[in-house]
Protein backbone atom coordinates (compact mmCIF):
# COMPACT_ATOMS: atom_id res chain seq x y z
CA UNK A 1 0.00 0.00 0.00
CA UNK A 2 1.31 3.33 -0.54
CA UNK A 3 0.48 6.38 1.91
CA UNK A 4 0.19 9.88 0.64
CA UNK A 5 1.18 11.82 3.33
CA UNK A 6 3.21 14.93 3.70
CA UNK A 7 5.35 12.64 5.77
CA UNK A 8 6.19 8.89 4.68
CA UNK A 9 8.46 8.19 6.86
CA UNK A 10 6.29 8.70 10.13
CA UNK A 11 3.67 6.77 8.35
CA UNK A 12 5.88 3.89 7.65
CA UNK A 13 7.11 3.75 11.08
CA UNK A 14 3.52 3.39 12.25
CA UNK A 15 2.75 1.10 9.85
CA UNK A 16 5.01 -1.25 11.45
CA UNK A 17 3.37 -0.89 15.01
CA UNK A 18 -0.09 0.13 14.51
CA UNK A 19 -1.69 -3.67 14.97
CA UNK A 20 0.37 -3.62 18.31
CA UNK A 21 -1.03 -0.78 18.79
CA UNK A 22 -4.26 -1.92 17.91
CA UNK A 23 -3.25 -5.17 20.57
CA UNK A 24 -2.53 -2.46 23.19
CA UNK A 25 1.20 -4.31 23.05
CA UNK A 26 3.32 -1.25 22.95
CA UNK A 27 5.22 0.66 25.94
CA UNK A 28 3.79 3.89 26.65
CA UNK A 29 5.94 6.12 24.97
CA UNK A 30 5.33 4.38 21.71
CA UNK A 31 1.52 4.49 22.09
CA UNK A 32 1.70 8.02 23.19
CA UNK A 33 3.60 8.47 19.65
CA UNK A 34 0.94 6.21 17.13
CA UNK A 35 -2.17 8.04 19.07
CA UNK A 36 -0.28 11.62 18.21
CA UNK A 37 0.43 10.13 14.38
CA UNK A 38 -2.99 8.90 14.35
CA UNK A 39 -4.43 12.14 15.28
CA UNK A 40 -3.14 14.00 12.00
CA UNK A 41 -2.58 11.10 9.53
CA UNK A 42 -5.89 10.51 7.46
CA UNK A 43 -4.22 7.36 6.30
CA UNK A 44 -3.09 6.15 9.29
CA UNK A 45 -6.58 6.65 10.98
CA UNK A 46 -8.36 4.72 8.27
CA UNK A 47 -5.82 1.54 8.54
CA UNK A 48 -5.97 1.66 12.02
CA UNK A 49 -9.92 1.83 11.76
CA UNK A 50 -9.51 -0.81 9.10
CA UNK A 51 -8.39 -2.88 11.16
CA UNK A 52 -10.65 -2.30 14.44
CA UNK A 53 -12.95 -3.27 12.11
CA UNK A 54 -11.57 -6.43 10.98
CA UNK A 55 -11.20 -7.36 14.40
CA UNK A 56 -14.82 -6.68 15.58
CA UNK A 57 -16.22 -8.94 12.02
CA UNK A 58 -14.13 -11.92 12.98
CA UNK A 59 -16.32 -12.02 16.35
CA UNK A 60 -19.45 -11.04 14.57
CA UNK A 61 -19.26 -13.99 12.61
CA UNK A 62 -18.31 -16.43 15.15
CA UNK A 63 -21.89 -16.45 16.80
CA UNK A 64 -21.96 -18.04 20.45
CA UNK A 65 -25.51 -19.04 21.33
CA UNK A 66 -26.99 -18.62 24.89
CA UNK A 67 -28.19 -21.72 24.88
CA UNK A 68 -25.05 -23.59 23.96
CA UNK A 69 -23.42 -21.18 26.88
CA UNK A 70 -25.70 -22.42 29.20
CA UNK A 71 -25.41 -25.90 28.58
CA UNK A 72 -21.44 -25.64 28.76
CA UNK A 73 -22.24 -23.76 32.05
CA UNK A 74 -24.16 -26.58 33.65
CA UNK A 75 -21.81 -29.05 32.82
CA UNK A 76 -18.99 -26.92 34.44
CA UNK A 77 -21.10 -26.74 37.35
CA UNK A 78 -21.55 -30.79 36.85
CA UNK A 79 -18.18 -31.72 36.59
CA UNK A 80 -17.50 -30.41 40.47
CA UNK A 81 -20.78 -31.86 41.94
CA UNK A 82 -19.71 -35.22 40.20
CA UNK A 83 -16.43 -34.53 42.59
CA UNK A 84 -18.49 -33.92 45.60
CA UNK A 85 -20.11 -37.23 45.05
CA UNK B 1 -20.00 -38.58 50.53
CA UNK B 2 -17.68 -36.20 52.27
CA UNK B 3 -15.93 -33.48 50.27
CA UNK B 4 -12.45 -33.55 50.81
CA UNK B 5 -10.10 -30.30 51.58
CA UNK B 6 -8.70 -30.85 47.87
CA UNK B 7 -11.57 -31.40 45.92
CA UNK B 8 -12.87 -27.77 47.96
CA UNK B 9 -9.79 -26.33 46.07
CA UNK B 10 -10.05 -28.02 42.73
CA UNK B 11 -13.60 -26.95 42.63
CA UNK B 12 -12.86 -23.23 43.50
CA UNK B 13 -10.25 -22.69 41.11
CA UNK B 14 -12.55 -24.21 38.24
CA UNK B 15 -14.96 -21.78 39.22
CA UNK B 16 -12.03 -19.42 39.08
CA UNK B 17 -10.01 -20.16 36.31
CA UNK B 18 -12.02 -21.94 34.27
CA UNK B 19 -16.10 -21.32 34.26
CA UNK B 20 -15.76 -17.73 33.43
CA UNK B 21 -13.93 -18.31 30.08
CA UNK B 22 -16.46 -20.46 28.67
CA UNK B 23 -17.48 -17.72 26.44
CA UNK B 24 -13.92 -17.47 24.95
CA UNK B 25 -13.53 -21.08 24.95
CA UNK B 26 -16.80 -20.95 22.50
CA UNK B 27 -15.91 -18.76 20.32
CA UNK B 28 -12.37 -20.05 19.08
CA UNK B 29 -13.99 -24.00 19.28
CA UNK B 30 -16.29 -22.62 16.92
CA UNK B 31 -13.84 -21.34 14.50
CA UNK B 32 -11.69 -24.15 14.76
CA UNK B 33 -14.02 -26.86 14.32
CA UNK B 34 -16.82 -24.80 12.23
CA UNK B 35 -19.54 -26.41 13.91
CA UNK B 36 -21.79 -25.77 16.79
CA UNK B 37 -22.61 -29.58 18.01
CA UNK B 38 -18.58 -30.01 17.36
CA UNK B 39 -17.70 -26.66 19.37
CA UNK B 40 -19.95 -27.74 22.22
CA UNK B 41 -18.15 -30.77 22.18
CA UNK B 42 -15.07 -29.25 22.47
CA UNK B 43 -15.18 -27.08 25.23
CA UNK B 44 -17.01 -29.56 27.18
CA UNK B 45 -13.48 -31.67 26.54
CA UNK B 46 -11.52 -28.96 27.32
CA UNK B 47 -13.36 -28.46 30.41
CA UNK B 48 -13.13 -32.15 31.60
CA UNK B 49 -9.26 -32.23 30.71
CA UNK B 50 -8.78 -28.64 32.89
CA UNK B 51 -10.51 -29.97 35.59
CA UNK B 52 -8.39 -33.04 35.75
CA UNK B 53 -5.45 -31.46 35.65
CA UNK B 54 -6.25 -28.00 37.22
CA UNK B 55 -4.23 -29.29 40.56
CA UNK B 56 -1.14 -28.72 38.01
CA UNK B 57 -2.08 -25.53 36.87
CA UNK B 58 0.01 -22.40 38.64
CA UNK B 59 -2.71 -19.92 38.18
CA UNK B 60 -0.91 -17.62 35.62
CA UNK B 61 -2.71 -16.99 32.74
CA UNK B 62 -5.45 -19.41 32.50
CA UNK B 63 -6.74 -18.34 29.22
CA UNK B 64 -3.57 -19.50 27.39
CA UNK B 65 -3.52 -22.38 29.55
CA UNK B 66 -6.71 -23.55 28.22
CA UNK B 67 -6.38 -22.85 24.72
CA UNK B 68 -2.99 -25.09 24.84
CA UNK B 69 -5.91 -28.22 26.37
CA UNK B 70 -8.37 -26.88 23.43
CA UNK B 71 -6.00 -27.18 20.95
CA UNK B 72 -4.27 -30.44 21.90
CA UNK B 73 -7.85 -31.89 22.41
CA UNK B 74 -8.58 -30.64 19.29
CA UNK B 75 -5.48 -32.02 17.39
CA UNK B 76 -6.39 -35.26 18.88
CA UNK B 77 -10.02 -35.08 18.14
CA UNK B 78 -9.27 -35.00 14.55
CA UNK B 79 -6.42 -37.30 15.06
CA UNK B 80 -9.51 -39.60 15.47
CA UNK B 81 -11.49 -38.77 12.78
CA UNK B 82 -9.09 -38.14 9.73
CA UNK B 83 -5.56 -39.73 11.05
CA UNK B 84 -4.31 -39.91 7.84
CA UNK B 85 -4.45 -36.49 7.63
CA UNK B 86 -2.28 -35.57 10.77
CA UNK B 87 0.93 -35.33 9.56
CA UNK B 88 0.89 -31.18 10.28
CA UNK B 89 -1.51 -30.02 12.81
CA UNK B 90 -2.22 -26.86 11.69
CA UNK B 91 -2.62 -28.10 8.54
CA UNK B 92 -5.44 -30.82 9.64
CA UNK B 93 -7.04 -28.92 11.50
CA UNK B 94 -7.17 -26.19 8.60
CA UNK B 95 -8.63 -28.92 6.55
CA UNK B 96 -11.04 -30.43 9.04
CA UNK B 97 -12.47 -26.87 9.59
CA UNK B 98 -12.97 -26.41 5.99
CA UNK B 99 -14.19 -29.72 5.39
CA UNK B 100 -16.73 -28.94 8.47
CA UNK B 101 -17.75 -25.63 6.86
CA UNK B 102 -19.21 -27.30 4.52
CA UNK B 103 -22.34 -28.30 6.34
CA UNK B 104 -21.67 -24.98 8.81
CA UNK B 105 -24.62 -22.71 9.13
CA UNK B 106 -22.64 -19.53 10.75
CA UNK B 107 -25.67 -16.72 10.35
CA UNK B 108 -26.48 -14.30 12.13
CA UNK B 109 -27.40 -10.40 12.05
CA UNK B 110 -24.25 -8.81 11.08
CA UNK B 111 -23.97 -4.63 10.83
CA UNK B 112 -22.09 -4.68 7.07
CA UNK B 113 -22.97 -7.95 5.84
CA UNK B 114 -20.44 -7.06 2.72
CA UNK B 115 -17.64 -5.99 5.02
CA UNK B 116 -18.13 -8.97 7.13
CA UNK B 117 -18.68 -11.77 4.13
CA UNK B 118 -15.53 -10.46 2.81
CA UNK B 119 -13.59 -10.85 5.98
CA UNK B 120 -15.13 -14.03 6.94
CA UNK B 121 -14.20 -15.80 3.19
CA UNK B 122 -10.43 -13.97 3.31
CA UNK B 123 -10.17 -15.54 6.84
CA UNK B 124 -11.50 -19.22 5.52
CA UNK B 125 -8.50 -19.19 3.00
CA UNK B 126 -5.63 -17.91 5.27
CA UNK B 127 -2.77 -20.70 5.57
CA UNK B 128 -3.52 -22.43 8.84
CA UNK B 129 -0.22 -20.83 10.81
CA UNK B 130 -1.72 -17.44 10.10
CA UNK B 131 -5.67 -18.52 11.12
CA UNK B 132 -4.31 -19.66 14.04
CA UNK B 133 -2.63 -16.97 15.31
CA UNK B 134 -5.48 -14.98 14.77
CA UNK B 135 -8.15 -17.32 16.76
CA UNK B 136 -5.49 -17.08 19.66
CA UNK B 137 -5.34 -13.08 19.54
CA UNK B 138 -8.51 -11.90 18.18
CA UNK B 139 -10.73 -14.53 19.21
CA UNK B 140 -9.50 -15.94 21.73
CA UNK B 141 -7.80 -12.44 23.04
CA UNK B 142 -4.59 -13.36 23.81
CA UNK B 143 -1.40 -11.46 24.66
CA UNK B 144 1.36 -11.81 22.34
CA UNK B 145 3.39 -13.55 24.86
CA UNK B 146 0.65 -15.98 25.61
CA UNK B 147 0.13 -16.73 22.42
CA UNK B 148 3.67 -17.58 21.75
CA UNK B 149 3.76 -19.88 24.91
CA UNK B 150 0.58 -21.57 23.46
CA UNK B 151 2.12 -22.54 20.23
CA UNK B 152 5.75 -22.68 21.19
CA UNK B 153 7.12 -20.10 19.30
CA UNK B 154 8.70 -16.77 20.09
CA UNK B 155 6.49 -13.84 20.23
CA UNK B 156 8.22 -11.99 16.81
CA UNK B 157 6.48 -15.04 14.76
CA UNK B 158 3.10 -14.05 16.86
CA UNK B 159 3.52 -10.83 15.66
CA UNK B 160 4.64 -11.49 11.94
CA UNK B 161 1.79 -13.76 11.55
CA UNK B 162 -0.84 -12.13 13.18
CA UNK B 163 0.30 -8.72 11.01
CA UNK B 164 0.35 -10.68 7.89
CA UNK B 165 -2.63 -12.01 8.64
CA UNK B 166 -4.40 -8.81 8.87
CA UNK B 167 -3.21 -7.47 6.18
CA UNK B 168 -3.64 -10.55 3.58
CA UNK B 169 -7.54 -10.27 5.03
CA UNK B 170 -7.42 -6.23 4.61
CA UNK B 171 -6.19 -6.47 1.20
CA UNK B 172 -8.48 -9.30 0.17
CA UNK B 173 -11.22 -6.11 1.46
CA UNK B 174 -9.36 -3.11 -0.48
CA UNK B 175 -9.68 -6.02 -3.23
CA UNK B 176 -13.15 -6.28 -3.10
CA UNK B 177 -15.49 -4.42 -5.49
CA UNK B 178 -18.33 -4.20 -3.03
CA UNK B 179 -16.15 -2.54 -0.34
CA UNK B 180 -13.65 0.08 0.00
CA UNK B 181 -11.78 1.51 2.66
CA UNK B 182 -12.27 4.98 1.99
CA UNK B 183 -15.95 4.36 1.61
CA UNK B 184 -16.44 2.77 4.60
CA UNK B 185 -16.00 5.87 6.85
CA UNK B 186 -19.29 7.83 6.88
Amino acid sequence: MIFRSKNPHTCRQVGRVIQSYLDDELDEQRRAAVESHLENCRNCGLDAETFNRLRASLLRVQPMDDAVLNRLRDFGESLKQDAAG
Amino acid sequence: MEITESEVERNAAFSSYVLPEIPVLSRVALSMTRNNSDAEDLVQDTMLRAYRSIDRFDGRYPRAWLMTIMRNAQINRVRRRRPELLRDPDRTMDEYANQANETSSVEDEVVDPVFDSVVAEAFNRLPPKYRTVLELVDLGELSYREAADVLDVPVGTIMSRLHRARKRIRNELEDSPDWSRNGATP
